[in-house]
């Protein structure tokens, strides 16, 4: 996470990606038993929560607790806008929930709603960033934007992804 | 979205905020002129600030206030 800091975006997208399972045993804990369709949404928003804070992190400080109180407040926040669904008796539905719970790495789309209701370009540029997994540059070059406009638009998509995320409470 | 679609979004996002720490700073230089000229126009000093200070229950006032900013700062 230092590296990731100091600009190091190799090490960056490393530390992301190794977080991700951990985050993920971090929300199955906190929700107790049974298959949860909202735990990638969880993830989600728990990584896009971790990288717009990420210079708040104190790093004389351990990473981890501060991860962990991330995933704590997010699956709180999830609990609270899913009206508590997880405290519903389960054992008539356990087939078909079973059914349900999705393969690890796909979520209810959650973010993708909202990414629905950004900006005609800031949906763009972020679609493109991530689900085409083109380059900055090429973006760019495909949208008829200059490098930074698409930085920009980048990183003020994302915020926004975060605070519709919040905005549902 | 995948949740590795979203974690190539943001490692190419290299825009950072800025640290709360600064912030305060940058916050605090901007305001503290502010608040002594609003103090200085609107309340003013006492007509007899000189003769308090000598009394020591005035200036333990300040230290009382300082010492509660200083660790609230740091």
């Amino acid at each position: 996470m230092q590296a990731a800091n100091r600009g190091d975006e190799r090490a960056y997208r490393q530390l992301l990606t190794e977080l991700a399972p951990l985050l993920r045993a971090m929300v199955r804990r906190s929700l107790g038993g049974g298959g949860h369709a909202d735990v990638e949404d969880i993830v989600q928003e728990c990584l896009l929560a971790i990288h717009l804070k990420r210079q708040t992190w104190d790093e004389s400080l351990p990473l981890l607790p501060w991860v962990g109180a991330i995933a704590r407040n997010k699956t709180i926040d999830s609990l609270r806008r899913r009206g508590r669904r997880t405290e519903v008796p389960i054992e008539p539905l356990e087939e078909v929930l079973a059914a349900e719970t999705p393969a690890e790495g796909l979520s209810t789309g959650e973010i993708d709603r909202a990414l629905a209701a950004l900006t005609t370009r800031q949906q763009a540029v972020v679609r493109a960033v991530s689900v085409d997994g083109i380059s900055i540059r090429e973006t760019g070059a495909k949208l008829a934007m200059s490098e930074g406009a698409v930085r920009v638009a980048l990183h003020r998509g994302l915020a926004a992804l975060s605070a519709m995320m919040r905005k549902d409470q | 979205m995948r949740t590795d679609d979203l974690i190539r979004a943001l490692a190419q996002d290299g825009q950072k905020g800025r640290p709360p720490g600064r912030a305060l700073s940058m916050a605090l230089v901007a305001s503290l002129p502010v608040a002594l000229l609003l103090f200085l126009v609107i309340l003013g000093p006492r007509p007899d600030f000189a003769t308090a200070l000598e009394n020591l229950r005035f200036p333990l006032k300040f230290v009382l206030t300082l010492a509660l900013a200083v660790p609230a700062l740091a």
